[in-house]
């Protein structure tokens, strides 16, 4: 083995401790039930789940695990919804335009802070009564989420070869049944990916829903800051609850992975 | 029956279809569009399928005007260009799906889906994905499909393209014998002009989304009516001369190609004694000739290919060079002087381009 491989090793198991690293830290504070006092500081002397028992019998955070799943599934099926029509225009190229601005803008949600867009709704809300709903949260939510499930539609549309349409017209389908026959179980895969990306988006959204929606909508991502310090110290609670935030989001990514073929990296 | 007016499409500047206008005869008529690639065949075809509104024109079935009746209720069989099965539907549900929305019952379907792939020779293969297949096996598939739902007409848009050239004759012998027994009327698509002669009762040659002629495979290869015909169906030789007699009754013209040397020839159209013309002839219509006589001449052999069943010789007679083909009997050397008689000219009036 060359110098540089070893080298080279060396430096992506360091990269993939940094990756994991926390993650870990996060799994084992939720599960320690009591740990050393000076010697082994680092480990824990008694392990259990008691901390999720704890999460689960606390009814306030157990709505907002509840609450969580719902926000997140509504807003994957509302963005799709919302999606589906242009990205059906657009990805089929029965109108030229728009692909390229969606492309360059619809972004800018995911990228700019999140405060600054909360600060820039906060207004709008208190004026229309949104404030502290969760159809607001909903929509909140589904803003950074719109990219991504426009990109992975309209490539879903465009990789649809035209003429299926035409093929399916041609032998007697119309409307819902061309929808049903043709598209929809063509666009599987792509639906699929939007509908977990949109998902883990809102799972993982914090600052809009503390801006708009605390205290009545509150989310485990909410809970688990202020666990963490924002107003309590609990870190074996906001352990176990970003525990609970961060599996299922594992868990989906790679079951469409391992389905449907589609890959996190290439959305 | 089947007839089309004056169809007009135009993409921007390009006139894909510029004023075609044909009907079929009969009812079980096999009728092809010919033309090289870009001519607006696809367009026109897909025009009769109701997939491309038209910008001008109308289209006829039986007595009604169908132009406005939209492409799921015309009942047509159409074979794409580029097979457009679908994907994610076993080669079974594939021939099956239109036989399904007709919500025939299973028994049917079962027994039109087998029939149809028996015709194509893919029995055997139905629980197979189209990406499980060759490109000539899709390319059946989307036959098999077409021809599944006892379409009103069948439309084919070079349907044998991708077939080998054993499995391509015996489709094609197929498709006809099952047209006529279905007497539906088939219009066919295809660049390839062999395949065209052999599988039509009639033709119709395109060029620049016009129709340049229409008629039987016979006419349109003896009787071309432009150069563009004579040139795209067959072998053609063209020389240039100048009219110098015309006899309008018996249809033949007189054309000096040189100084002293005239052709006869049919008449495509009428020409002007004094104006300039085209004359094709075919290889297979120049033959050695024993004595002189119309429309023989002496030329120098320069090439001789053997093509097996076949020679080709090509000839000069000063500047102008001639094609000949021949049996392989026939023996020349290169170098040889020989005469030759020059039979079936056509004579085409020379446009101004
Ligand atoms: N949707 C379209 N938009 C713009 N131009 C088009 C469109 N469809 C066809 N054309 C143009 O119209 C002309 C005729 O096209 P068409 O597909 O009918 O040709 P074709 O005879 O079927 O050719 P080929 O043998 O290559 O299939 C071409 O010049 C083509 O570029
Ligand atoms: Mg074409």
């Amino acid at each position: 083995m060359k110098r540089g491989d070893k080298v080279g090793i060396i430096l992506a198991s360091l990269l993939a401790f940094y990756i994991f690293f926390p993650l870990g830290v996060m799994i084992l504070e939720s599960l320690a039930t009591q740990w050393y006092r000076i010697q082994k500081w680092w480990a824990p002397e008694k392990v259990g789940i008691k901390w999720y028992v704890q999460v689960f019998q606390t009814p306030e955070i157990f709505k907002a695990i509840w609450m969580t799943f719902v926000i997140a599934i509504t807003v994957a099926v509302f963005v799709i919804l919302l999606n589906l029509l242009p990205a059906y225009v657009i990805g089929t190229g029965k109108i030229k335009f728009g692909r390229d601005f969606f492309e360059t803008f619809g972004s800018i949600p995911q990228t700019v802070p999140a405060v600054a867009l909360g600060v820039g709704m906060l207004p709008v809300y208190s004026r229309l009564g949104w404030l502290y709903t969760f159809h607001g949260i909903v929509l909140a939510h589904s803003v950074g989420a719109v990219p991504y499930v426009f990109r992975n539609l309209t490539n879903g549309f465009a990789s649809i070869d035209p003429e299926l349409e035409e093929a399916a017209k041609v032998f007697g389908a119309k409307g819902l049944t061309i929808i049903r026959k043709v598209y929809l179980p063509l666009l599987k895969p792509y639906l699929a990916a939007a509908g977990v990306l949109a998902f883990a988006w809102s799972i993982n959204e914090f600052v809009l829903t503390m801006l708009l929606g605390y205290p009545t909508i509150a989310t485990i991502a909410v809970k688990v800051y202020q666990n963490a310090g924002g107003y309590y110290w609990a870190p074996h609670l906001a352990g176990a609850l970003s525990t609970l935030l961060v599996v299922p989001s594992l868990i989906l990514i790679f079951l469409l992975e391992k389905y449907t073929g589609i890959s996190l990296q290439r959305v | 029956m089947l007839k089309v007016v004056n169809l007009k499409k135009y993409y921007g500047k390009t006139r894909a279809v510029d004023g075609v206008t044909f009907e079929l005869k009969r009812k079980d008529e096999f009728f092809s569009l010919l033309g090289p690639s870009g001519c607006g065949k696809t367009t026109t075809l897909r025009i009769i399928a109701g997939l491309i509104k038209p910008d001008e024109g109308r289209v006829y079935f039986g007595n009604e005007d169908i132009t406005d009746v939209p492409v799921e209720k015309r009942e047509v069989g159409f074979v794409f260009q580029s097979y457009a099965l679908f994907p994610h539907m076993t080669v079974f549900e594939n021939v099956a799906f239109g036989l399904k929305l007709k919500k025939l019952p299973e028994e049917e379907i079962r027994k039109r889906v087998k029939e149809a792939l028996e015709l194509v020779g893919l029995q055997g293969l139905e629980d197979r994905y189209p990406r499980q297949l060759s490109g000539g096996q899709q390319q059946r598939v989307a036959i098999a499909r077409a021809i599944a739902v006892h379409p009103k007409m069948l439309l084919f848009d070079e349907p044998l393209s991708n077939l080998d050239a054993k499995l391509r004759e015996r489709v094609r012998f197929e498709l006809v014998e099952l047209q006529k027994k279905l007497k539906i009327p088939a219009i066919y698509v295809t660049h390839d002009q062999a395949e065209a002669l052999v599988i039509s009762d009639r033709i119709a040659v395109m060029n620049r989304g016009r129709i340049e002629q229409i008629g039987t495979p016979y006419e349109i290869y003896k009787r071309p009516k432009t150069p563009f015909v004579a040139d795209f169906i067959g072998i053609s030789n063209f020389l240039e001369g100048r009219v110098v007699g015309v006899d309008n009754e018996k249809g033949i013209a007189t054309v000096e190609i040189k100084e002293g040397i005239s052709l006869e020839g049919f008449l495509s159209r009428n020409v002007h004694k004094g104006s300039k013309a085209i004359i094709s002839i075919r290889p297979e219509n120049i033959r050695l000739a024993q004595k002189e006589g119309v429309n023989v001449v002496e030329s120098k052999v320069v090439k001789k290919t053997f093509l097996g069943d076949s020679y080709d010789y090509r000839l000069v007679l000063g500047d102008i060079e001639l094609r000949m083909k021949t049996g392989p009997e026939v023996e020349l050397e290169v170098g040889q002087i020989v005469k030759v008689e020059l039979k079936e000219c056509i004579v085409f009036p020379k446009e101004r381009r």
